[in-house]
This record gives structure tokens, C-alpha cells and sequence, in this order.
């Protein structure tokens, strides 16, 4: 039984980590795309979970950091995501990206 | 913008200043946003946006935009914020309220930004920010008459204190459930216009008392050493020299504080469990990767520790000044220096801070040489290997030769860049010598609060991606080193028979050329997600091959008896060049709007890691 347990814990920690990677390093889209999934799914959440809050605050975060233009990989950290203090709220920072070709820039009017 | 953002109640209030007059400041003391603050131009490249409820309930949204001298873009920094005011920027409103940050203690040029301000119709508020540097330095201005003067609300504020805000939240509080007022067509002001706009400059600040020239000041003072043709260098030189001194002096302590911490665990975790899968995967896999990286936090944090210090005191762009003729000599302007400096913490917001390179082919060969630069992910594994294989001794004047060694790998990956940079400059037909104009902010001691949070971020920065991404690559790793389980009378140890067993044996024959064993090419590939995972894999991969139990613990001297001094140079010189980073390959496909460039920087930093590896193996193997 406990071999089995073990195998299993071993088995969703496996899941969890190749999920997450795929998640983390894969387009800024993925990013994008499950941060508004549990942006929808948070007030669905039945409340007795506790849980309503945290995926909220989780999806509002992946959203600011997918918005930003460098992608939000958070390898870096200078596009710190915004942290709410008391008496601020911080938004998702959205429509970051300059898209610029690069022959265009620098170019007057 | 997307539909949540465009869903977000309140007035959007749009942050407007010239470069490096404290707006950033202003927008995390007035949204609690911890967005990254320096005492030089050119911090922030894009928009940034919170909100704030003022003191009477209302919700507004703020606007954090690049700073700009006018609205009439050279830079792409500039061009987000004119878009956004202009209202031009696809799928954006433009702003219903402007707050004109000003630095008060240089407002003879803040003001004519806030003049081309008034000229677009938007309801404004001037901040005078810095108003306290100002009364320091004996200049009283007249904040009532700047209102009168200028015909809009003046506030004074001070961007680095907590209250420093209330005038500005309360100004707020009172316009926000206005709204936009009636709009003006913009028109690109004339000749004429700008030659107003100098005049009433001149007139605003004689009445308001801001015309007073300061005589020769402290920072001119500390100029007079800091830039002296001679001397500046060398001082330059000195402090470089000295950071990476204290990167390896520094940090012995606390790192063998953590390793002892690590070990502990490991042997706590061996006598607790008994042998199972779950047990292999927490020490061979989960403590031996992530304990060795995690290793390295106390020289990361020294490492940032300086660079804030240089950011938030003015020394940086003094850096930028003294530099701007060792640019010049490869074809660069002085202002690629900061994107090329901020790429020694990461390449991705170096490339980011391009944007406020005028000239496109200065701007993409910075791009091209910036993650050339040793940014902090590589430091974990230079660490490791200069441990194993360079003897912690002093040499004259008690200089570390450990430190010695990892300020010339600095050394090696600045001139690579400026070579490739000169190479791309001259393929470049037609690309001409920009003057560098850049303005040099007036010294500071650094803000102790603001260096404690700097601090605390790449902390929690290196924390979390130890957390997440180097966790998730190591159990990923240990699951491909064990599986499938050595086949019956099998004598080597069972990675060898694994999938990552088999990857790395047949990577190691691209690799033997360069002295790389079977254990480094499996490292190398986890390492194209983040360049430190590397020393991570390195350490599941070598916990799996030994026979003994946690061997984990001590990477540094298992490294040192496995590998040969050619092959530990060789690795040295691959980490110079190689460009195992994903995201920043990302990065330059967003930045150049094409698959062009970063496919061409892969291949050409590929090509320099594999033939500087083989010149440094063949080299050593002489010797």
C-alpha cells in the first residue's frame, strides 16, 4: 500500500512539474490563455473551498505578467508583477508589447 | 488591452514626464506596484498600469508611461508614450487626465514638455516632484504662482517617501469623477511654436523663481574626479574589480551555511524514509538539483547589491559618459551602455531598454551583443566550476584569484560583444556615429528602504525560479535519468541505461571535440531553459551515477576529481558565449518582429561557444 502511495505521489509530482514547465516555457499565449481560464473559473469556486481568492489574485498575476512586452517568463524580474498594498489595488498591465519593426524605429514621423 | 483591463472602473490618469524625473517612483507609492526604480534615463520602456482609491472611494486607474521630451517620438520608449496620449495606440483609450511629473530641481526643461502638454487639451496636474532635493539645494519656488503661471494645478511631491504623495492623492480625489473634458485636435508644433515654448519657459521660470543657476555643486564637484579622462577609467575599472572581489570574498559564509542546511536535510531525509521512488526523487533528484543551485543565492545577492548601489547613487550613466568612446571605437553609441549593464542581471530587459536607442542599426546590434553579456544566471555555474578548479588563494595586495578569474570571464564576455558588435557595425552599409546626449542625474546616497526591497526582489526572484522552474526541470530530469532501469547483470550505474543516459551519450559525441563528458551534454540541454539549471542537472545527474549515497552534497569536489582542468576551461568558455536561454531568444523575436534575428544570434553564439570550447580544450590539453 505504501509502495503504491509513493508511486503515486511520484506519479502526480511528475505530472505537476511537466505541466508547469510546458506552462512556464511555452508561448506567453499559454500563459494568457490559463490566465483567463481561472480568471472565469475563480467565482464559480464554491467559496466553502477557500480557495476563490488565491486563484484570483494567481490569474491577475500570470495576466500582468503575460501582458508585459518581454513576455513575463520572470526570469528577470524587472517587469515586476504588481503587488496590491493596503489602499492600492493593482491591475493586470496589459497591451504592453511594442510591436515596432525593427527598420521602422527611431524613424520621425 | 484586453477585455479585463478595458472592463476596469475610473478614469485613466496617465503618468508624463521626462526621463528619470521620478515617475515610476511616483506610480508605486501611489498603486503599491514594486516596478523597478533607478536613479539614470531610460528605466521604464513601456506602459504600466494600477490603480489607486483615493480617500473619498473613487477608483482610478493609473497610467505609468516612458519618459519623453516631447510628443513628437525618436525613440520607441518615446513612441508608446505619444501613442497612448495621442489616443493612437490600437485598442486603448486615451487617458482622461494627465499628471505632468516635472523634477524641480531642473525645470527649465521639464517645463516645455508640460507646455507641449497643456497645447494637447488634456485636464492636467503638474507634479513638482523632487520638490525636497530642490530645498536642499536653495531652490524656493513658488508652487501657487507655477499654477497661475501655467494655468493648471501644481502639486509638490517627493517620490521616495511614503507621504510624499498626499497633495497629489487629494488633487486626485478632487478631479477624478470629472472625467475628460472637451478634446483638441494635436498639431506637431511649429518652429514658431517652439520657440514660444522657450520664450514662456524663460518668462515662467524668472517669476516663479526657478531661474536661480546653482554655482558649481556637489555632484559637479565629484564629476571633476569621477570623469577626468584618466582618472574615471581607472576608478571604473577599481570598482568593477572590486564588486567581483567581493562576490567570492563575501559570500564563503552564508554559502556554507546553506550547503550545511542542505546536507542536513538530505541526511535527515535518508534516515527518515525508507528506500522507495519517492525517497529517490526527493534526494537525487529534488535536494541534489535544487540544493546546488540554491548554493549560489548569497553571491547573487551581493552581486545586485552593488549594481543597486550604482544605479540608485548616479554612478551608472557617469559609467555610460566614460564608456561612450570604447562604444564609439566599435560603431555603438554610449547609450547602448545601459541595455548592455542591465543585461548583466538578465539579457531580456537589457534588449527591452533598446528601446531608447534612436538609431535602428545601434539599436539591433545592442540587441545582438547584449545577452553576450554575463547576466546573473551564468554566475552559478562560473561559481561552481572557478570552486572546483581555481585555488582559493590571495595574490599581491590580497586580491582573490577566484575573484580575479570570474571579473576576467566579465572581461572576456564584454570584449566578445564588442568585437561582434564592430563586426555587425561594419556590415551595417550607411550606419553613422551618433553624438551620445545623455543627461546625468545629481548624485545620492542610495535610499536605504528602496535598496532593501531592490534586494529582497532578486531574492525573491531567485527563490521562486528555484521554486518553480528549476524544481519542475529537475523532477522532469530525474524522471529521464531513471527511467527505463538498468536491464538485468548490468554493472554501470542506471543512468546510463536511461533515456537521459542514452541523450547524453549521444550528445557526447558532438561534444568529446570540446572535453565535454556524457553528464555535461545531459546538463546542457535543461540549461536552454535557464542557463543555472545547469548546475542543477549536473548535480541529479552526478547524485544518480555514484554508487555511494549523498554524494549531492558536495558537487564542487566530485566535479573537481571527474573532470579535467581542460574540460572545466572548456565548460568556462562555453557558458561565455552560449546562448542557452529561451526566453531571451523570445525576447528578440518580440523586440525585431522577425524569426530573423534571434535565429541568426543562436547560430552565431553557438558557433563562438563551440570554437572558443575547442580553442580553450586543445589550448589546456598542451599544457
Amino acid at each position: 500500500m505504501a509502495h503504491l502511495l509513493d508511486n503515486l505521489v511520484v506519479g502526480l509530482l511528475l505530472a505537476a512539474s511537466a505541466g508547469y514547465a510546458a506552462f512556464a516555457l511555452g508561448p506567453k499565449s499559454w500563459r494568457a490563455a490559463v490566465a483567463r481560464g481561472l480568471a472565469e473559473l475563480a467565482p464559480r469556486l464554491p467559496s466553502r473551498l477557500g480557495v476563490r481568492r488565491g486563484v484570483q489574485l494567481w490569474s491577475t498575476s500570470w495576466a500582468a505578467k503575460a501582458g508585459g512586452a518581454c513576455g513575463g517568463c520572470d526570469n528577470c524580474g524587472s517587469e515586476s508583477a504588481s503587488k496590491p498594498l493596503s489602499g492600492a489595488t493593482a491591475a493586470p498591465n496589459t497591451a504592453g508589447e511594442v510591436r515596432i519593426g525593427v527598420a521602422k524605429i527611431g524613424r520621425r514621423r | 488591452m484586453d477585455g479585463t483591463a478595458r472592463a476596469l472602473p475610473g478614469p485613466l490618469i496617465a503618468l508624463v514626464g521626462n526621463p528619470n524625473c521620478g515617475k515610476t517612483a511616483l506610480f508605486n507609492l501611489l498603486t503599491g506596484s514594486r516596478q523597478k526604480v533607478a536613479n539614470y534615463a531610460g528605466v521604464t520602456v513601456e506602459r504600466k498600469e494600477g490603480s489607486l482609491l483615493t480617500p473619498s472611494g473613487h477608483k482610478v486607474r493609473i497610467l505609468d508611461l516612458p519618459g519623453a521630451y516631447s510628443l513628437d517620438p525618436m525613440t520607441p520608449d518615446e513612441q508608446v508614450t505619444a501613442d497612448v496620449l495621442l489616443g493612437r495606440r490600437a485598442g486603448e483609450t486615451q487617458p482622461d487626465f494627465v499628471v505632468c511629473v516635472t523634477d524641480a530641481t531642473n525645470l527649465r526643461q521639464n517645463l516645455r514638455l508640460v507646455l507641449s502638454l497643456k497645447r494637447l487639451g488634456l485636464p492636467m496636474i503638474v507634479a513638482l516632484n523632487m520638490s525636497d532635493i530642490a530645498r536642499r539645494k536653495g531652490l524656493v519656488i513658488d508652487a501657487e504662482r507655477m499654477a497661475t503661471e501655467l494655468g493648471v494645478p501644481v502639486v509638490e511631491t517627493v517620490g521616495i517617501k511614503s507621504g510624499g504623495v498626499g497633495s497629489l492623492v487629494r488633487m486626485l480625489d478632487r478631479v477624478a469623477p470629472a472625467g475628460r473634458g472637451p478634446q483638441r485636435v494635436w498639431q506637431s508644433p511649429t518652429a514658431a511654436d517652439i520657440e514660444h515654448d522657450h520664450d514662456e519657459v524663460r518668462r515662467i521660470l524668472g517669476a516663479i523663481g526657478g531661474d536661480r543657476t546653482e554655482g558649481t555643486t556637489r555632484s559637479d564637484r565629484i564629476d571633476a574626479v569621477v570623469l577626468h579622462p584618466v582618472i574615471g577609467p581607472l576608478i571604473l575599472a577599481v570598482v568593477l574589480f572590486l564588486v567581483f572581489q567581493a562576490v567570492f570574498a563575501w559570500a564563503q559564509g552564508p554559502m556554507d551555511a546553506i550547503k550545511a542546511g542542505v546536507d542536513a536535510l538530505g541526511g535527515w531525509l535518508g534516515g527518515f524514509m525508507p528506500e522507495s521512488l519517492l525517497r529517490g526523487l526527493l534526494i537525487d533528484g529534488v535536494l541534489a538539483g535544487v540544493g546546488s543551485v540554491l548554493v549560489f543565492l548569497p553571491q547573487i545577492v551581493i552581486l545586485f547589491f552593488f549594481i543597486l548601489v550604482l544605479e540608485d547613487s548616479g554612478y551608472l550613466p557617469r559609467a555610460a559618459f566614460l564608456l561612450d568612446r570604447v562604444m564609439g571605437s566599435v560603431g555603438l553609441s554610449g547609450r547602448a551602455f545601459i541595455p548592455l549593464l542591465s543585461s548583466f542581471a538578465c539579457a531580456i530587459p537589457g534588449i527591452m531598454a533598446t528601446r531608447t536607442i534612436q538609431d535602428p542599426k545601434d539599436r539591433l546590434a545592442t540587441i545582438m551583443i547584449a545577452p553576450l553579456m554575463t547576466c546573473s544566471a551564468r554566475l552559478p555555474v562560473f561559481a561552481l566550476i572557478i570552486s572546483a578548479f581555481i585555488p582559493q588563494r590571495s595574490l599581491w595586495g590580497g586580491v582573490q584569484l577566484q575573484g580575479l578569474v570570474l571579473f576576467a570571464l566579465y572581461i572576456i564576455g564584454v570584449l566578445s560583444a564588442m568585437a561582434v558588435a564592430f563586426v555587425l557595425k561594419r556590415r551595417g552599409a550607411g550606419a553613422g556615429f551618433q553624438a551620445l546626449m545623455l543627461e546625468l542625474p545629481t548624485y545620492h546616497w542610495p535610499n536605504l528602504r528602496g535598496l532593501a526591497i531592490g534586494l529582497w526582489q532578486r531574492i525573491e526572484i531567485f527563490l521562486t525560479r528555484v521554486g518553480t522552474i528549476i524544481l519542475a526541470l529537475m523532477v522532469i530530469l530525474w524522471a529521464l535519468s531513471s527511467w527505463p532501469g538498468p536491464p538485468p547483470g548490468a554493472t554501470g550505474p542506471s543512468i546510463q541505461y536511461s533515456i537521459a543516459g542514452h541523450l547524453g551519450a549521444a550528445l557526447a559525441v558532438l561534444f568529446a571535440p570540446i572535453g565535454f563528458n556524457w553528464q555535461i551534454s545531459i546538463a546542457l540541454v535543461p540549461g536552454l531553459a535557464a542557463r543555472e539549471v545547469a548546475v542543477g542537472a549536473l548535480g541529479t545527474v552526478y547524485a544518480l551515477s555514484a554508487a555511494g549515497e549523498h554524494v549531492s552534497d558536495a558537487l564542487t569536489p566530485l566535479i573537481a576529481h571527474s573532470w579535467s582542468l581542460p574540460t572545466a576551461l572548456s565548460l568556462l568558455a562555453w557558458y561565455v558565449f552560449a546562448p542557452q536561454c529561451l526566453s531571451t531568444l523570445a525576447t528578440v523575436k518580440r523586440e525585431t518582429n522577425s524569426w530573423r534575428y534571434p535565429l541568426i544570434m543562436a547560430a552565431y553564439m553557438f558557433a563562438l561557444a563551440y570554437g572558443a570550447s575547442f580553442i580553450t580544450y586543445r589550448i589546456a590539453l598542451l599544457f
